[in-house]
């Protein structure tokens, strides 16, 4: 091969790089615009205040919430499981096994309550009207259209 | 009058196993839970329950009670104390709890929590499996990864012990004290390393007659475990030594498992090799043994698990020989609630 066909390949892989990465970047926002972020979710009558998504990681896990943001609890939303699936990706960065792991460990080694699971949005809405300093997450589209919460700060 | 806030948690296994060549398997060390060549429920049938009474923001007061059969069925308090949460990363125990030794010596009882019938044997060896004192514990942020660093100090008196009896045919009291610990775990998704210390005085008596006082004793030991994709790697490593009984004690277990999902389930077959080695000493110290298992966990729902698992024990202590070689079929149903 000469120099100047390896010099003519060179450019022809560099001008190649060069149009891929804004075209990822074009095609992964358009994969994003798709999808729609977490937020956490209280009864509309709660006075539950914002902590940072680390504190949300840790209470989650069965340790103690910052004294000042009012949490009691906390509770997984079941109604979805690819929302789910994305609170474990993105709050908990860990995998359905690996959080579950997580808290029986935490359950039977330190003592500690269970997170509670609810499987529909209407009962979630029931629950949280009930106990207003439990928290919960959700989509900020389905956050949106439903009533009797409000959204306390965005997670994902 | 108010009422404080209460928490119940629970589990319970319901082992059925037996000896299938040679004559005794002995299963649980700390309660002496021994199979024969018959079928039995005893050995290693457990149930616990624990409340947790949230006295007011900062202090509970939390107390488990276990079942055993290898105990008689008997109810003991495996953990009786009151937790003062300092603030979010700082929290402070007085009362019972469990020995933090080994990797599952907190947890040793409930069985959902692992994926063997019980934790390899040849590991979980030792006579005292709690203490009465003192705990910290510190979790402090750290991202994605987390962190516990726990200190402790404390004592237990066991009289009459169990296992210390079953293996001598003697009344033994057995005392640790002046017990002192560190136990640091770091953990995140698809990793977990812990690290263990623990040095304290021992003293004995046999058929009342005082055999060892202020005996020094050290524990060390790590634990590495993975979780990359759908393959689990578990491992422990141990040391003990009484420098002055010239008691050396090496431990190790290896493990790994996969776990299998289809459908609604989720299986995970597993094999593991688990030894205890003594170096032999001037009295004749020099228990050996190994056992290498291969078993099944099927989880049914998400807090039920069914297991089947097969033991294969050598045992090559001459001056101490635990109780020969030996093949055990165990079956079990753990559950959580």
């Amino acid at each position: 091969m000469s120099t100047k066909n390896i010099k003519s390949t060179s450019i022809h892989y560099l001008i190649c790089i060069m149009l891929a990465f804004p075209v990822s970047c074009i095609l992964s926002k358009v994969s994003f615009a798709g999808e729609s972020s977490g937020v956490l979710v209280v009864s509309e009558f709660s006075s539950v205040r914002k902590v940072s998504v680390l504190d949300i990681r840790r209470m989650y896990l069965g340790l103690p919430s910052p004294t000042n943001s009012l949490i009691k609890n906390t509770v997984i939303n079941f109604s979805d499981i690819n929302v789910y699936n994305e609170f474990l990706k993105n709050v908990m960065h860990m995998t359905d096994r690996g959080y579950r792991r997580k808290i029986i460990k935490r359950i039977f080694r330190q003592g500690g309550k269970k997170v509670r699971e609810i499987h529909s949005i209407k009962e979630l809405v029931k629950y949280l009207e009930q106990n207003p300093y439990d928290v919960s997450f959700m989509t900020k589209d389905v956050a949106m259209k439903t009533k009797g919460i409000k959204v306390v700060q965005v997670i994902w | 009058m108010s009422y404080a806030d209460i928490s119940l948690n629970g589990y319970a296994s319901i082992v059925a196993g037996r000896v299938t060549t040679g004559t005794e398997f002995l299963a649980d060390y700390p309660k002496a839970g021994v199979y024969d060549n018959d079928w039995s429920f005893s050995p290693d049938t457990t149930v616990g329950v624990q409340l947790i009474a949230n006295l007011n923001d900062n202090l509970e007061f939390v107390i488990q009670g276990i079942s055993n059969g290898a105990a008689d069925y008997d109810v003991d308090v495996d953990w009786a104390y009151i937790n003062y949460q300092v603030n979010n990363e700082f929290s402070a125990q007085v009362g019972r709890k469990r020995l933090p030794l080994y990797y599952y010596s907190d947890f040793f009882d409930v069985g959902y929590a692992y994926y063997w019938i019980r934790p390899p044997v040849d590991n979980y060896t030792w006579q005292i499996s709690h203490y009465n004192g003192l705990s910290l514990q510190y979790q402090p942020y750290l991202g994605e990864w987390d962190i516990l660093v726990n200190l402790y100090a404390g004592r237990e008196d066991s009289e009459d012990n169990e296992l210390l009896g079953f293996l001598s045919s003697a009344s033994i009291d057995e005392t640790w004290k002046n017990m002192a610990g560190i136990v640091t775990e770091l953990s995140k998704d698809w990793f977990e390393f812990r690290a263990t210390y623990m040095q304290g005085q021992l003293d004995r008596t046999v058929n009342d007659i005082v055999t060892d006082e202020d005996v020094k004793q050290k524990f060390s030991g790590i634990s590495l475990n993975f979780y990359i994709d759908d393959f689990l790697i578990l491992s422990e490593i141990n040391q003990y030594i009484r420098s002055d009984s010239d008691i050396h004690v090496d431990t190790h277990m290896l493990s790994l498992g996969y776990q299998w999902k289809l459908g609604n389930y989720t299986y995970t077959p597993h094999i593991t090799q688990s030894s205890l080695q003594q170096k032999e000493n001037l009295s004749g110290g020099d228990e050996e043994h190994t056992t290498n298992s291969i078993g099944l966990r099927w989880d049914y729902n998400k807090s039920t698990a069914l297991k089947i698992q097969y033991d294969k024990t050598k045992d090559r202590g001459v001056t101490i020989p635990v109780l020969g070689d030996s093949e055990t079929l165990s079956l079990g149903l753990d559950i959580v609630f």
